[in-house]
């Protein structure tokens, strides 16, 4: 026989089933907070924002209006190829130093002591990122119209949807150098990794005149797919396979997003002073 | 009033059996056998501690005496190894116990572009029932400075500041990890006074330190704890009772198994060329020393320091 058991009185359980504040209000409040965060950093300014524009005046605006018979200008191919940069800068510099830096000065401890659940905490980065990444299309789009590299602009909206969803399928390889760089080493983890990723975009030159071996290996990369679906809607290169570019970096974005979250895992959880 | 129809009876306790006391919550906090280890390091070996409503207790400790671990298993960043850790009755990690805890940490390097009153309300849209904001920021003393961004703060006022951010939630428990670090001494006092005005209204207090000062001030109760073991838990009065007493420095001819035999004798220790007797009743083995020993030079006595009663515990466990 079970003892009677008298329930406990049902006061308690409106406080105990509310496990954070207002869900929408909290995620609003921590996007907001991670863009102010950003956007008031001069370092991030510079070498997110200013710097895919600075670069592109150097190294695309000079034979901007050179043709590359129908297809369009060098100008053109060139804004594509530093706006899939402006993206990945978004992604190493905005996603994965932050979260270095969060998890390695003890800012993540805190956080995770608090209510918040972890997925706001990285959904309001995504915010973030997409929201910058199209920052840096838009003011790139100015530069190009400004050197006659100028676009169609439902074209280079559609550029900019393409490039900002491509910001969110590269943003777990951010979140995993955050999860593994030391605060002090992103910086340099993020440039190494920018530097190649941007190669095989054809940011500095058409991949077609990369060593074919580098040109193999490109094609493995998210960002090569990237670029290749950018410049496939600027008109560019009209034998491209926007499935298939697409399909990659799906596929590409799953598969580091499972390596993130077992090393959110083991790392984040495991670690303790 | 009519009595709405109730389809289950009621139940009613049979005679003889007690219905679940509904009326005692669970203890804010509750560890027992807890053992965690680091690769071969044992951190804590087999911790038992329980922390009852309203009470303020300190865990005290040299630094890698496992404070840090022990709180961490408390805030659920951490799972022991064995044993079990339960707070306000259920798991650490469980988003509803993490709404009624609050929790100071060492060095949270907060995100230094938002103001801090930008942040007290990130961090208050975290909790179900978050306290007013004015009311955290006049608690942790940031009235003043909440249109100052969190990077230009000083060492002290950023330590306010995590503060600040515990008291968000108004929480049941709160837990703070060395919380008077970098603060200076008038700081430190104004925090003790809030920490006794937040234990007043009922909220569980438990925080670490290495300064038995701060916890014979603050506590209203003293675990001290080195390698991963509790040594002794107690009011204030009961440790310094416990470990109290004068050290007398002298060079003499004495036999030291035979002075530990003395009444009031604690522990004798050679020094050099001296021996330090620590002796609850110093006056008593002095003139005891004097009437039976050769040779007596250099004499001083001197009342221990809490600090030094402190250690003396953690040299006897040792």
């Amino acid at each position: 026989m079970t003892a009677p058991v008298i329930a406990a009185p049902a006061t308690t359980v409106s406080r105990e089933s509310a496990r954070t504040g207002p869900r929408l209000r909290l995620f609003g409040l921590q996007s907001l907070a991670e863009l102010r965060g950003h956007l008031r950093a001069p370092d991030f300014a510079a070498t997110t924002i200013a710097l895919p524009i600075v670069l592109y005046f150097i190294f695309g605006a000079p034979g901007a209006s050179a043709s590359l018979g129908d297809v369009g200008t060098l100008g053109q191919y060139t804004l594509v190829g530093f706006a899939v940069y402006g993206v990945l800068s978004v992604v190493l510099f905005g996603l994965a130093e932050t979260v270095a830096n969060e998890r390695g000065r003890g800012y993540l401890r805190l956080v995770r002591v608090t209510p918040l659940p972890v997925s706001a905490y990285l959904g309001a980065k995504l915010v973030f990122a997409a929201l910058a990444s199209v920052l840096v299309v838009a003011l790139l789009g100015v530069a190009g119209a400004l050197t006659g590299a100028g676009m169609d602009l439902g074209r280079w909206i559609a550029i900019a949807g393409i490039l900002a969803l491509g910001g969110l399928a590269l943003a777990p390889i951010g979140f995993l150098v955050g999860f593994l760089a030391r605060p002090n080493g992103a910086g340099a983890v993020a440039l190494l990794l920018l530097f190649p990723l941007a190669l095989t975009a054809g940011t500095f030159m058409p991949v077609e005149q990369l060593p074919a071996v580098v040109q193999h290996l490109s094609q493995l990369t998210p960002t090569y797919h990237l670029a290749d679906l950018a410049r496939w809607e600027a008109g560019f290169n009209p034998g491209a396979q926007p499935l298939t570019d697409v399909a990659w970096i799906v596929a590409s974005s799953a598969v580091s997003a499972v390596i993130a979250a077992v090393t959110y895992r083991r790392l984040v959880f495991r670690q303790f002073a | 009033m009519t009595i709405p129809f109730s389809p289950v009876p009621v139940p009613v306790p049979a005679p003889g059996l007690t219905p679940i006391d509904d009326s005692t919550p669970p203890p804010p906090v509750e560890l027992r056998g807890v053992t965690k280890r680091y690769g071969t390091v044992e951190a804590l070996s087999g911790i038992d501690l329980v922390v009852r409503r309203g009470e303020i207790s300190a865990v005290l400790g040299p630094n890698g005496a496992g404070k840090t671990t022990a709180l961490s298993l408390i805030l659920g960043l951490c799972r022991p190894d064995g044993g079990s850790v339960r707070i306000l009755g259920r798991a650490p990690g469980d988003p509803s116990t993490r709404a009624r805890v609050g929790a100071m940490l060492q060095e949270s390097g907060v995100p230094p572009m938002l103001t801090v009153a930008e942040l007290v309300d990130l961090f208050r849209s975290y909790y179900p029932t978050p306290r007013p904001a004015a009311d955290v920021l006049a608690a942790a003393g940031l009235t003043r400075l909440e249109r100052r961004r969190t990077g230009q703060l000083s060492g002290g006022e950023t330590q306010r500041l995590y503060f600040a951010l515990a008291l968000c939630g108004d929480p049941e428990l709160l837990v703070l990890d060395e919380p008077t670090i970098s603060l200076d001494v008038e700081s430190r006092r104004q925090f003790w006074t809030c920490i006794g005005e937040l234990a007043a209204k009922g909220t569980t207090i438990l925080f670490s330190t290495h300064l038995l000062e701060e916890a014979d001030a603050l506590a209203t109760r003293i675990v001290v704890i080195d390698r991963g073991r509790i040594l002794r838990e107690g009011t204030p009065a009961d440790l310094k009772a416990q470990a109290g007493g004068k050290t007398i420095r002298v060079r003499a001819d004495i036999d030291p198994e035979d002075v530990l035999l003395w009444p009031g004798v604690r522990r004798v220790e050679r020094v050099g060329a001296r021996y330090e007797i620590v002796a609850t009743d110093a006056e008593a083995v002095l003139r005891r020393l004097f009437a039976g020993t050769a040779h007596v030079e250099e004499v001083t006595v001197e009342e221990r320091a809490l600090e030094t009663a402190f250690l003396s515990l953690i040299k006897e466990s040792n």
